[in-house]
């Protein structure tokens, strides 16, 4: 499928290296900040995950960039033209968080709708049928919204984000009322869009989500971005050490905590932040000789997870 | 224009939708049977009465009937002027609480294409559930009584001008406020212009300026009383108009007997332009 080409209603776009641009955005509701400085760039074709705690500033983005808030200060375009402007938003798709559609409506018409909204013509229809199909609505398709359960309209809310034939698609929370297998759906589909060309915005409080598609992430904390990069620049360099002893006390404490940043200690496990794999061994001889006993020693990765928990709880501020 | 089609399309198929146009359509088809009935037994009652004395033809027989059909139009405009108001209060407020209205505004389409689209599909509801009321009383009217009213065309129109003015309103507070809120101010501006219309009549027969100024200030102010007024001028028997002429200044509270100023009907259709303006100013400031 080539969703570029396939739609007319896609202008003529001045050429941008940048699918999303967004330098120095400031957004204020009243005297309450929502964004502060945010500056971020996203590539044509790229996946990138918005991440933060609830009220860090990601769906205010979010609406910025489709066009339902005005920024106070600063500059976003997409594709190299101003956001919020009708001919920008022929280019995007948007999944808003805790959307509605009107029960009363058929998942069909609610697409077709959507689709005459965006412009289309002639090849809405088809067009309409094949994001259904996509979104595994086919044969649901003649059904009211209101006999929908939240999964499918979830679906639906993904198929309205499509049926346009979007460059970028926003995707704000999209897995949220989703059970395992629709998120894994969900994953599946981001990864085709990658392959399509099709750059993906995605919010997201499911680090683990993010994790597995996105090329990409920035961390959002307080409506500031804390750390941006791809997964290996954000995660790479440090390793994450998992001992599991008899007993933790004062003595134990005192002979690891050379060795590595503390990051839990969760009944007899502690996990630490070490700066080499090879710190490892001189762990288990430090407890070994506290004359504790060593029942587990893991070492990997440190997860996103951490990363996120330890900068939005100030951990490295 | 092709967004404004398209949401004026929706906003057709959606007011079929809600029950309350289902609500509508069953109250006016009672209306128009409790009317038919009534008119009926008032013309049987009245055909068989045989004019004499001080009274003509005209004062004996389409007296009564003309007032009769006059309260059912008063009602019809009412109960009209509430389905306006019904279908408007919650048009965009509803749209932003169940959260609607974001995919569809991330769409290429202005705020204002889109509340333009809003507007002409609940203006022409309005315009047919006014002129099939308007109508059937009328038609009624025909059949039962055999008489025709001064100027039905102009009335449907000035009625319907009523309704969009009420429409345009509810959209206005919709922008901003819940559906209850902006059903309550709207209501109350609906009652408060109907009273205003009562304190001028009421000036205008006891020769009191003050009371006939604030008749005219709430007139201009919310013009929906003045419109109904200018409607049922055209919407009483041409016979009865002349009668009441030849009689000298004769007024009714809740009718005219005069035609309404050009200048009011031009301040009427400003009014109504000017708050749809203040609407769509309203609704694209609005963050979302």
């Amino acid at each position: 499928m080539h969703m570029v080409e396939s739609s007319p209603a896609i202008p003529t776009v001045p050429a941008s290296p940048y699918a999303v641009s967004v330098r120095e955005l400031h957004k204020a509701y009243g005297r309450c900040p929502a964004v502060r400085g945010l500056s971020f760039d996203i590539g044509d074709g790229e996946v990138f995950g918005l991440l933060g705690p609830n009220g860090a500033g990601k769906t205010t983005t979010m609406k910025v960039l489709v066009g339902l808030t005005r920024l106070s200060s600063g500059t976003a375009s997409l594709f190299g033209l101003p956001c919020g402007t009708a001919v920008s938003r022929r280019l995007i798709g948007y999944l808003p968080e805790s959307f509605a559609f009107h029960r009363w409506m058929t998942g069909r018409d609610v697409l077709l709708y959507h689709a005459r909204l965006a412009g289309m013509g002639t090849e809405t229809r088809g067009r309409v049928e094949e994001v259904l199909a996509r979104v595994g609505l086919g044969d649901r398709g003649g059904d009211k919204v209101g006999t929908y359960s939240k999964g499918m309209a979830q679906r639906l809310g993904l198929a309205q984000a499509l049926v346009a034939s979007p460059r970028a698609v926003f995707l704000d929370e999209p897995t949220s009322a989703l059970d395992p297998v629709g998120r894994a759906e969900v994953r599946d589909l981001i990864r085709e869009l990658r392959a399509e060309g099709v750059t993906v915005l995605l919010n997201s409080h499911l680090l683990s989500e993010v994790e597995r598609v996105c090329d990409r992430v920035a961390i959002m904390d307080q409506g500031q971005i804390v750390s941006q990069g791809t997964l290996g620049e954000l995660l790479g360099g440090v390793c994450e050490l998992k001992v599991t002893v008899d007993h933790v006390d004062d003595h134990l404490w005192h002979a690891v905590i050379p060795y590595g940043r503390p990051l839990s200690v969760e009944n007899t496990t502690i996990r630490l932040e070490i700066p080499d794999p090879a710190v490892a061994a001189d762990v288990a001889v430090a407890i070994v000789g506290a004359g504790r006993r060593l029942f587990h020693l893991e070492t990997g990765n440190r997860s996103l997870e951490d990363l996120f928990v330890q900068l939005v709880q100030g951990g490295d501020r | 224009m092709k967004g404004v089609v398209t949401v004026f399309r929706f906003t057709l198929r959606e007011a079929l939708s809600r029950k309350v146009v289902l609500a509508a359509g069953i109250v006016g088809i009672s209306l128009l049977a409790l009317f038919a009935l009534g008119f009926s037994a008032l013309e049987n009652s009245l055909s068989g009465q045989v004019t004499g004395g001080d009274l003509s033809v005209v004062e004996a027989r389409l007296f009564p009937l003309n007032m009769l059909a006059t309260l059912g139009l008063l009602v019809v405009q009412f109960v009209s002027g509430v389905l306006a108001l019904f279908l408007s209060v919650g048009s965009v407020s509803t749209e932003i609480e169940q959260r609607t209205i974001y995919a569809v505004l991330a769409r290429p389409i202005r705020r204002a294409e889109w509340l333009f689209g809003r507007w002409l599909g609940l203006a022409l509801l309005m315009l047919a559930y006014v002129a099939v009321m308007i109508g059937g009383v009328l038609l009624v009217v025909r059949a039962v009584a055999g008489f025709d009213m001064a100027g039905p065309a102009q009335g449907v129109f000035l009625v319907w001008a009523e309704c969009l003015a009420l429409v345009t309103l509810g959209l206005l507070g919709s922008t901003r406020l819940p559906g209850l809120a902006t059903g309550m101010i709207g209501f109350s501006l609906y009652g408060l212009a109907w009273v205003g219309g009562l304190i001028g009549y009421i000036g205008d027969l006891a020769s009191n300026d003050t009371m006939v100024m604030i008749g005219r200030s709430v007139r201009v102010a919310v013009p929906t009383d003045g419109l109904w007024r200018a409607a049922s001028y055209n919407l009483q028997s041409k016979a009865v108009l002349d009668r009441l002429g030849f009689l000298g200044d004769v007024q009714l509270p809740f009718v005219s007997t005069d035609p309404a100023s050009g200048v009011f009907l031009v301040w009427s259709v400003f009014w109504i332009g000017a708050v749809l303006a203040m609407a769509i100013w309203s609704f694209r400031t609005r963050e979302l």
